[in-house]
């Protein structure tokens, strides 16, 4: 069809991208600790005794996971542009990007809370431990190699979820790229570039974590 | 001037665009149920390393990247090879492709999880490979398989408002329009998640319920 590739643009501007990749990083690292946060709190108040909290948390935790992420991100940023609050768009993006993922950790911590079995709590109670020692020595321990490896999968969809909010202009590899193509049009380059580096990415957190599991909580050594 | 107000006709604009969604989701779930069903069956079968190599790679591709780069490259290669790209298609093939590496997996998971007793069953009663997959293994495998596929059905009607980034005109780019114009995004934005709510939360729940219908009665390993 006559066109002739130029790979040589993504390769040249390869400090620019990889800048992106640093960027990309920046937001998510950001978004999953308040995720974390948001997801712990969220998941203790949907087991919580107060009717009123365990609403709250289920109509958050429901609501965020059965909308789209896009549509909650339209929906800060616009939302609270138009009630004066001019937030700049990495940060509205890292916002959306933590109160989403807080919804979905807050049901991989509750799934991993209440797998535990009942009789594995009454033991501890038997053995004449208080609530908080139960919690910290047997709870936690196992709730945590429970959450592992779910964790690390939505981390990583957390990294991957974080090119979205290129949309709104905030500063990204996704958004890195598109800058790049608006300048040199040469965009199945330049995405096949950035794809391969997101590839890359993914891969080598997956490869962590697996490493990080394995030695800190011997998950899947057996 | 009654062009900025928002009227009862532009939430009729918004349903006809959640139509055209859940239109878009379903051509994505036939072209990606046939890729997957085959690439998965493929991938747990084969003994061709080559061939398992090739098909890995497509999935891990499509499980790794954003599905936003994803509709982009497809939406900007196409006219490459000369495909004249109308939104439809790049949406709709690109879309496909993501379900089909995800469905791949859900398909690999369930076959893999049948006993080789179950294959050797068939072969002693003479069954071909087709035969056994037929009548002994898929039915004990889709057991497996459909929990985990309404999950992810409820995560591509989700997923598939990406589209709306190449301007194919679904619910999601309809609201933006609406927003834009009317200048009244509180309002509109929550319609909209109010409709995207009304078509996944059912489904969410039909597929809980079925993940405790389909493992009862199972065998406890």
């Amino acid at each position: 069809m006559g066109y002739t590739f130029h790979f040589e643009i993504p390769f040249r501007n390869l400090p620019f991208l990889l800048n992106g990749v640093l960027l990309t990083l920046e937001i998510s690292v950001l978004a999953i600790v308040i995720g974390m946060v948001i997801g712990v709190i969220a998941a203790l108040g949907r087991n919580a005794h107060n009717k009123i909290l365990r609403a709250i948390a289920g109509s958050y935790v429901e609501f965020i996971r059965n909308t789209p992420f896009l549509i909650q991100l339209y929906f800060i940023y616009f939302v609270l542009t138009s009630f004066g609050i001019n937030l700049t768009a990495t940060t509205a993006g890292v916002v959306g990007l933590a109160i989403n993922s807080g919804a979905y950790i807050a049901e991989i911590v509750r799934a991993g809370i209440e797998s535990i079995q009942k009789g594995t709590i009454e033991a501890s109670y038997s053995l004449g431990m208080s609530r908080v020692q139960c919690l910290f020595y047997v709870i936690f321990p196992i709730a945590i190699r429970r959450m592992a490896p779910p964790l690390s999968n939505q981390f990583i969809g957390i990294v991957l979820a974080s090119s979205i909010v290129s949309v709104i202009s905030a500063q990204e590899l996704t958004w890195t790229a598109s800058v790049l193509e608006s300048r040199t049009y040469r965009s199945f380059e330049i995405y096949i570039v950035t794809a391969i580096l997101y590839f890359i990415l993914a891969q080598a957190l997956s490869i962590t974590f697996t490493k990080i599991n394995k030695k800190l909580f011997r998950i899947g050594d057996y | 001037m009654s062009e900025f107000y928002f009227k009862l006709s532009d939430i009729v604009f918004m349903l006809r665009g959640a139509a055209i969604t859940l239109g878009l989701v379903c051509i994505a779930i036939i072209i990606g149920g046939v890729i997957g069903f085959f690439v998965g069956i493929i991938r747990s079968c084969t003994r061709n390393r080559i061939i398992r190599s090739v098909l890995a790679v497509y999935v891990e591709f499509f499980r790794s990247t954003p599905l936003l780069l994803q509709i982009f490259l497809v939406f900007f290669a196409l006219p490459l090879i000369g495909i004249e790209v109308k939104a439809i298609w790049a949406a709709s093939l690109s879309l496909g492709l993501y379900t089909g590496s995800y469905m791949s997996e859900i398909v690999r998971a369930g076959i893999s999880a049948i006993d080789r007793v179950q294959w050797n069953s068939g072969a002693a009663l003479a069954m071909t490979f087709w035969q056994q997959l037929y009548y002994v293994i898929l039915p004990q495998a889709l057991r497996i398989m459909i929990p985990p596929s309404i999950g992810f059905l409820v995560g591509l009607v989700k997923d598939s408002s990406l589209v709306s980034i190449i301007g194919f005109m679904e619910l999601t780019r309809i609201s933006r329009l609406i927003s834009d114009r009317t200048m009244q995004p509180l309002l509109v934005f929550t319609i909209t998640g109010i409709i995207y709510f009304i078509i996944c939360y059912p489904l969410a729940v039909w597929g809980r319920r079925m993940e405790i219908r389909l493992s009862k009665g199972v065998k406890k390993p």
